[in-house]
């Protein structure tokens, strides 16, 4: 304990706030990460039967939401969150704090993690989709038996990618109103110069992120063949 | 008596590219009889795998009928055409097994809707890796196997539904000699087990010599030639099948020499260069030492290859025939008796050749290409 408070003195005075912004963090996290992933397999399986010669070729399902996702890429997280304000409130009832940040985050990163997903669903060998054809395999079984099946270690990459990327925008979004730790970084750390502050968050960060690589990494592992 | 399985008639496929449409395939008729072993020879890009897609609808027609087990393939609800493609195996050409299954996940996969329940389905897939001699490496994954392995393991696979038609699409054209010849060996076992029709799809001549009983040779999306096996090859009379037979029996060599005016091939006065070709299943005799007692000739033989066709030996010989006329002209009156075609090759056609030979080189040289390594295995 006493090498934490000579190391983290800033920290130490106040460790609920660590604790709490932590534990916002985290929220925000766990509760937008199932509708990304969900939302972004959905869109990203679209994208990719729909697209010319695809398994269920569809010109303008896939146009609409080729142009709606490169949109809403091209927009910045931060002027997203301005953008959709009006609409997080109707939604969350609130704008502000860990509740209110769960819709602009899933908005911002899903149509990263669509892209995504639609480049491993496009890596895989067109081959097997045709030798399952030949088999007597329909649409469906095609998508959750080979798409799906054969991905595995490919999205078990691009969601740890996304992963990373999502906690900038937990960061991010923290810092204009939800909490968490971007939001003590830059309360604490910054606009009271507490250096410790910024680097435990940081490494509170650093471990969280290494987590999840080494679990993506595993799952990837497991599923080369 | 063999009543036919799959029934093509006129059938044609177009392509609409950036260039404007393309044809694959021309007014294509074939009948191909239940229990053949069918092949369709071709060179690259001749429209044979284009054709063999469209028997089980992984290509769309646009034009034609296309009756396969009595049904109209083109007319098929997309239902009915995935029902339609469990009766009909297919193997390709890169084995397309799922990677991240194990090779009886892989094998089990055709049967994911079938009636059977788990034991049933576990028992079948044991069956069908002992079919093709692969049930010891059933907890592997495809990428621990041989080529050769893998290629029996999308055999079993083609065949877990009790298909009534294997369709092989290139299925050795990426495997080497040795393993092209296991392969084939499985093949014919499987079609006389099974009572399989099996259609095979191949730019190489060796495995159309090796199992077919029939052949369709397909150049640029029209069948220039088809029949009995032993048939087309023994009397080919399309272009593109006298240069699949001379470049597999080496023939093209003899001509090449000839062409070059080799001084081997020279004929004197009271000598003539005479092409023999075995046209009936049936020869069997000597029949050079034969005509050479008979009709008091010294034949000179130059070029000689036989090679097994359906079973059957097909034989060419290209020989120096010395002797007076009225002997020779009785010595080939004699072997026409037998089943033995005989070619005068004349000074006149070394200089036909020759011009062929010009006319036909990239043909030649691709056909050449492909039969190379096949002919390096029959050494």
């Amino acid at each position: 304990m006493s090498i934490l408070n000579t190391l983290f003195p800033d920290v130490m005075e106040n460790p609920d706030v660590f604790v709490e912004s932590l534990i916002q963090t985290l929220q925000m996290f766990f509760t937008a990460a199932p509708f990304w992933f969900v939302l972004g397999l959905f869109f990203g399986m679209v994208l990719c039967v729909t697209k010319k010669g695809g398994l269920l070729e569809n010109r303008p399902v896939f146009e609409f939401l080729d142009k709606l996702v490169n949109l809403c890429r091209s927009i910045p997280f931060v002027i997203m969150i301005a953008l959709l304000f009006p609409l997080t409130r109707l939604i969350s009832g609130t704008a502000i704090g860990v509740e209110g940040a769960i819709f602009p985050l899933i908005v911002g990163i899903t149509p990263f993690f669509s892209r995504q997903v639609e480049s491993v669903f496009n890596g895989l060998n067109p081959t097997l989709i045709e030798s399952a054809q030949s088999m007597g395999f329909g649409p469906l079984s095609i998508i959750w038996h080979v798409y799906l099946r054969e991905s595995i270690a490919g999205l078990a990459r691009v969601t740890t990618i996304t992963c990373i990327s999502f906690n900038s925008e937990i960061a991010v979004i923290g810092a204009i109103g939800a909490g968490g730790l971007g939001d003590y970084a830059n309360r604490y750390g910054f606009e009271r110069n507490q250096l410790d502050v910024t680097v435990a968050a940081v490494i509170a960060l650093l471990i969280f992120i290494t987590i999840i690589q080494t679990i993506g990494t595993f799952i990837g592992r497991k599923n080369e063949h | 008596m063999a009543k036919p399985i799959i029934e093509i008639t006129n059938l044609n496929k177009t392509y609409t590219t950036a260039n404007g449409p393309y044809t694959a395939l021309k007014d294509v008729s074939l009948t191909i009889d239940e229990g053949s072993i069918f092949g369709i020879i071709g060179l690259s890009g001749a429209g044979k795998s284009t054709l063999v897609r469209c028997l089980n609808g992984l290509e769309s027609t646009t034009g034609g009928q296309l009756t396969v087990l009595g049904k109209n393939v083109p007319d098929l609800k997309p239902t009915e055409l995935r029902e339609l493609r469990k009766s009909i195996g297919m193997v390709f050409q890169q084995y397309n097994l799922m990677p991240s299954r194990t090779v009886e996940n892989n094998v089990a996969l055709p049967l994911r809707k079938s009636n059977l329940n788990r034991e049933q389905k576990k028992a079948r897939v044991t069956e069908l890796l002992q079919l093709v001699g692969l049930e010891s490496q059933a907890k592997k994954y495809p990428s621990q196997l041989s080529g050769g392995q893998q290629q029996r393991v999308a055999i079993a696979r083609a065949l877990a539904n009790h298909p009534q038609i294997l369709l092989l699409d290139e299925a050795t054209s990426a495997l080497d000699p040795d393993t092209t010849k296991t392969i084939l060996e499985l093949v014919e076992r499987l079609n006389r087990q099974l009572h399989l029709t099996i259609i095979v799809v191949t730019h190489q001549m060796d495995v159309v010599k090796q199992i077919c009983t029939d052949v369709a040779v397909i150049d640029k999306g029209t069948i220039v030639e088809q029949g009995d096996a032993f048939a087309v090859f023994s009397d080919p009379k399309a272009d593109l099948t006298r240069r699949f037979v001379s470049n597999s029996t080496g023939l093209s060599r003899i001509y090449e020499l000839i062409a070059k005016r080799s001084p081997i091939l020279k004929t004197a006065a009271g000598e003539r260069l005479i092409h023999m070709q075995y046209v009936d299943k049936t020869v069997s005799e000597g029949l050079v030492s034969i005509i050479s007692t008979k009709f008091d000739l010294t034949v000179n033989i130059l070029f000689a290859s036989l090679d097994i066709v359906d079973g059957y030996p097909l034989g060419s010989i290209v020989a120096k025939y010395k002797g007076s006329d009225e002997q020779i002209d009785q010595a080939l009156e004699f072997l026409k008796g037998k089943g033995i075609r005989t070619t005068l090759i004349e000074p006149g056609d070394v200089a036909a050749a020759e011009s062929d030979a010009d006319e036909t080189t990239d043909v030649r040289a691709a056909a050449a290409n492909h039969t190379a390594h096949e002919k390096e295995d029959a050494r």
